[in-house]
């Protein structure tokens, strides 16, 4: 069974725009509710919505495969690691936050008190977040993509066989 | 033929004899001591629980941490949200141990669905 063409449409129109809003929610985790958990979730849920309107198989083919997820959560996971263990190394202690006011990355001084905020703030903590998100989005894409590879799919030579299909429909134009 | 096969794959299916009804049998006791044992469990979980309701929770002096979290984690962190601030900074243990569970959870889902080939 293939998702007819609104379905697909509105999958191509809305994933991009899940993906932008779960990024930026990760990155003003710091100043705005919100954090690398719940950015991670609403990037996973893109690639839900990836998954309702493409099948597994063309997902697979077409889009990012689950090994290459593997290797983001794990990624993420040792960026997180490798970014206390730097405060360890660099500074005091583990988890110390070593990049706070220290004039570069992320490390502006903030203005104490009510403020507009400024993205280039709070040391390692925007780091982190970072990692965080990015190992959520991993770790639930694999989650979904573990449990549609168990569902019995139609083949492609099945789905080429039906009449009102839209790859059928795309390769007449 | 077919069933002389079956049997030499599964040889141990006959002989375990089916269970009787009064294996299954619970011991019954009379209703006094019945009612006993519930009250005795009743008085003691009351016994148990008194000291938790009967301590009050937000007194001001317990509530020192929080308050030096709302006031110093602006000036300590640099992030303007405080819930960040707490959960990346000051518990920053907590938050590696949640990853590292949902990483750990991801493993065993995809161990769960794996394909068997």
């Amino acid at each position: 069974m293939v998702t007819g063409l609104i379905g697909r449409t509105a999958g191509r129109l809305l994933v991009p725009g899940i993906f932008i809003f779960g990024f930026y929610i990760i990155t003003h985790g710091h100043l705005s509710p919100g954090g690398g958990f719940q950015g991670g979730a609403v990037i996973a849920t893109g690639v839900a919505l990836g998954l309702v309107c493409y099948n597994y198989r063309e997902c697979m083919e077409n889009f990012i495969e689950t090994k290459n997820l593997k290797l983001i959560e794990s990624a993420g996971l040792i960026l997180f690691i490798c970014t206390a263990l730097a405060g360890l190394v660099l500074a005091s202690s583990f988890f110390f936050n070593w990049l706070n006011a220290s004039g570069g990355l992320f490390g502006d001084p903030v203005a104490c008190g009510v403020n507009a905020g400024n993205i280039f703030t709070a040391g390692f903590i925007p780091v982190l977040n970072f990692a965080v998100g990015i190992e959520v989005f991993g770790g639930l894409s694999i989650v979904l993509l573990a449990m549609f590879a168990g569902l019995r799919e139609t083949t492609q030579e099945e789905d080429e066989r039906e009449a009102v299909n839209f790859v059928q429909t795309e390769k007449e134009k | 033929m077919l069933a002389v096969r079956g049997e030499r794959h599964s040889p141990n299916r006959g002989s375990v004899a089916p269970l009787n009804a009064g294996d299954m049998q619970q011991a019954h006791y009379p209703l006094p001591q019945k009612l006993g044992v519930i009250s005795l469990i009743i008085v003691v979980t009351l016994i148990l629980m008194l000291p938790a309701f009967s301590l009050s929770f937000g007194h001001p002096a317990a509530s020192a941490t929080d308050q030096y979290y709302i006031s110093h984690s602006q000036a300590n962190t640099g992030s303007n949200n405080v819930v960040t601030a707490i959960v990346f900074d000051f518990r920053g243990f907590d938050t590696l141990g949640e990853a590292t569970v949902l990483f750990v959870t991801v493993l065993g889902v995809a161990m769960l669905f794996r394909r068997i080939h």
